[in-house]
């Protein structure tokens, strides 16, 4: 490579305009650095949430009213257990608490604790609990979230509830639940299932939903074509409609700045069009002069296409490199808050390194082919005139 | 010229070693371990409200409710005017 | 002597929408290797598109150009290209230069479509460079070089690939007269060294050469002398 004069000749071409080839670089840049951002950002959530699928029951029987979900009765639990097929039914108690009226609300989550699945989890997620500590009181487990907002309005060691039913619950803040986890515990209170129901004026007959497995994959249809039978206003929900949910929500706004990404890079490459073409006749004459001095067409779509793509590939890698900086060291700080959105509580989601190379690529594609067409045609356009003509 | 190639490319090389590095050598077990630990204590493995940009209604940008519903119960959920003009 | 270019029966003429203009009008010239041509004429008497013709870098409307026996007229690019980086050496009345690369970069331009090795590269460019002796500005970028200093990196240029052919297009329109009387030196030493010059001029220096030349006016893009038609016939 050091030896071949066209190589050296490139590197001259290229080092020598560096003023002319920054402005196209930064700009790159810029547009690369805030796609492959959002990108990466959008895959780390989708990421985590598909892990966290694992855990979510296959299905989910819930009650539906007049539009409305409402709570479902423990009766149908004993429906259930009939369905052959069906294995580990739980009844979830949960529902959402608003914080003064401030349009900030808590996700309570009521946990049977003496489930042995349960202890199981309280341990993989904190090292040092004594369980019987947290169930002698009312004691409850806060998302950071929550943690924070309720400092921030002077309840540092706990909460008092106020139930449907008037009366006040105070519950000490027992712990909170690991930074690690924010992604879907940042707004969450989990405690004792009995008091989750006193909380949110529930009845000893009434739970938010049920959730139940069926390990045999074949029978998931039937079981749900089974269970809808059961009662007109009851609704399954799979883990498949969950997963679908999660892929449509998060390539939502990640389609939206790809329209955006698309329309710039339109624009840019309209702009790298016309800077290339005959407008600048500073360009034209330095083609023709290379073709007056022995040059062949393909010679100089050769230069010029070794020089476009290391344009293209010093963008790229900048701009994807650091974007993974900004996004997996630095936490994407702004841009997180506006992707994820200030709904509800302030969250800070640690957002685990994901590499799509399928989406870098495409990525790489969508900005290489049209930018190296924009040079490539005028220049082309520009070499096959007479050298006489196109340096005039 | 040919040296500020070799910076260049240099640098350029020593950014992918970087997020390379970083990449292999993150520990992401302990992230996901956490995120399935409270998936599976509460079996509820759905985003958290903080990261959620659809819903309209709980969204503070868009602001759809005023004040308080009820004085007496500060709790309840204040109303949203849109349920006025759809039945949700 | 050898026949280095034939031209038979040449015409160029440009369109403009409905408009005809007859640049060259049925040329016909006979050049011997080593021998000097001066073209005479003002401007706009088509001096400069034949030298563009005869150098490849336009192309005739009829007739032949004959460049050591082969018809360059209708080359495909590849062909030509080729043609013009071993045969020709251009000399342009505004040098043409790239002013962001040194004179020495500028002179190793031609030789790089030939396939050569950087140390082959490197040697012929220093040695161009010492013919048109320019060598101690070898690393001077061109755009802060003179208008002498400039036409003589031009000269190491068009050496560079050791063409048989010189072309030089109003070589000292844009240099005083101490510049243009030292190009003259430079073109003795060419024609010594055997090249086939042709320079398209209406500087009257050229008028006495201190070396065996011949003056073809040229007006309203014909050839005055017939000179070389005579030739042709005899041929």
């Amino acid at each position: 490579m050091k030896n071949s004069p066209f190589i050296h000749f490139l590197m001259l071409e290229f080092f020598k305009e560096r003023k002319k080839h920054i402005g196209v670089i930064s700009i790159s840049l810029v547009i690369l650095f805030l796609l492959s951002s959002v990108l990466f950002i959008s895959s780390s959530i989708r990421h985590s949430l598909n892990q966290t699928l694992a855990w979510e029951p296959d299905f989910v029987v819930q009650r539906i009213q007049g539009g409305q979900k409402v709570n479902a009765p423990t009766e149908w639990i004993d429906d259930l257990l009939e369905v052959h097929g069906i294995s580990k039914i739980t009844s979830r108690v949960y529902g959402r608490y608003f914080f003064k009226s401030k349009e900030k609300s808590f996700l309570i989550v009521g946990v049977d604790f003496m489930d042995e699945q349960s202890h199981k989890a309280l341990r993989m997620m904190m090292d040092e609990t004594d369980l019987k500590e947290f169930l002698k009181g009312n004691n409850m487990l806060v998302g950071e979230g929550v943690s924070s907002h309720l400092k921030a309005h002077f309840y540092p060691n706990g909460y008092t509830f106020l139930t449907p039913k008037g009366a006040f619950k105070k519950v000490q803040l027992f712990k909170v639940l690991p930074k690690k986890s924010n992604l879907i515990s940042n707004d969450m209170i989990i405690v004792p299932i009995e008091l989750a129901r006193e909380i949110l004026g529930m009845g000893e007959d009434e739970v938010s939903d049920i959730a139940f497995n069926v390990p045999n994959d074949d029978e998931w249809e039937n079981v749900a074509d089974k269970i809808s039978a059961f009662y007109y206003d009851l609704r399954v929900v799979t883990k498949e409609d969950i997963k679908k949910a999660y892929e449509n929500l998060y390539n939502y706004k990640g389609g939206i700045f790809l329209i955006l990404f698309l329309i710039v890079i339109v624009t840019f490459v309209l702009i790298l069009y016309q800077r290339y073409s005959m407008v600048y006749s500073s360009e034209r004459r330095h083609i023709g002069l290379l073709r007056a001095l022995g040059w062949s067409i393909r010679d100089v779509l050769k230069l010029k296409f070794f020089e476009t793509m290391m344009i293209v590939l010093i963008a790229f890698v900048l701009g994807v490199a650091l974007a993974y900086l900004y996004v997996f060291v630095l936490g994407a700080p702004l841009l997180a808050e506006i992707f994820l959105g200030g709904a509800n509580l302030h969250n800070s989601v640690i957002l685990v390194p994901v590499l799509d190379f399928g989406i870098l690529s495409s990525i790489f594609l969508i900005y290489a082919i049209p930018f190296i067409s924009a040079v490539l045609i005028p220049t082309w356009k520009i070499a096959v005139t007479d050298p006489k003509e196109a340096m005039l | 010229m040919v040296k500020a190639f070799y910076l260049a490319a240099s640098l350029l090389f020593l950014m992918t070693l970087i997020v390379g590095m970083h990449y292999i050598f993150t520990d992401r077990v302990d992230v996901t371990g956490k995120l399935s630990a409270v998936a599976g204590l509460t079996r509820m493995g759905s985003p958290s409200l903080s990261v959620a940009y659809y819903e309209q209604r709980i969204e503070s940008r868009v602001q759809e409710v005023e004040k308080e519903n009820n004085i007496i119960y500060p709790e309840m959920m204040p109303v949203d005017r849109m349920d006025f003009v759809y039945e949700k | 002597m050898e026949t280095m270019i034939v031209i038979e029966n040449l015409n160029k003429h440009f369109k403009s929408g409905d408009a005809i203009f007859k640049v060259l009008k049925n040329i016909n010239l006979q050049i011997n290797a080593g021998e000097c041509i001066v073209l005479k004429g003002v401007s706009g008497s088509g001096k400069t598109t034949l030298l563009s013709i005869m150098g490849g870098l336009d192309r005739p409307s009829s007739g032949k150009v004959l460049v050591e026996g082969e018809s360059i007229s209708k080359l495909p690019d590849l062909h030509i290209s080729h043609f013009r980086a071993r045969k020709i050496g251009m000399i342009f009345q505004h040098f043409n230069l790239f002013d962001h690369l040194t004179a020495a970069e500028n002179v190793m331009i031609p030789l790089i479509p030939a396939g050569l090795d950087m140390n082959e590269v490197n040697h012929k460019v220093e040695a161009s460079l010492k013919l048109a002796n320019i060598s101690h500005k070898a690393k001077s970028p061109a755009g802060r070089l003179s208008g002498g200093e400039k036409q003589r990196v031009a000269i190491a240029r068009a050496l560079a690939s050791d063409p048989a052919i010189i072309l030089c297009d109003e070589p000292t329109a844009n240099l005083d007269r101490n510049n243009s009387l030292k190009f003259i030196d430079i073109l003795s030493q060419l024609h010594e060294m055997g090249k086939t010059i042709v320079v398209a001029t209406h500087d009257p220096l050229f008028d006495t050469l201190p070396f065996e030349s011949r003056i073809i006016p040229m007006e309203d893009g014909s050839l005055v002398s017939t000179v070389s038609e005579d030739v042709l016939e005899q041929g």
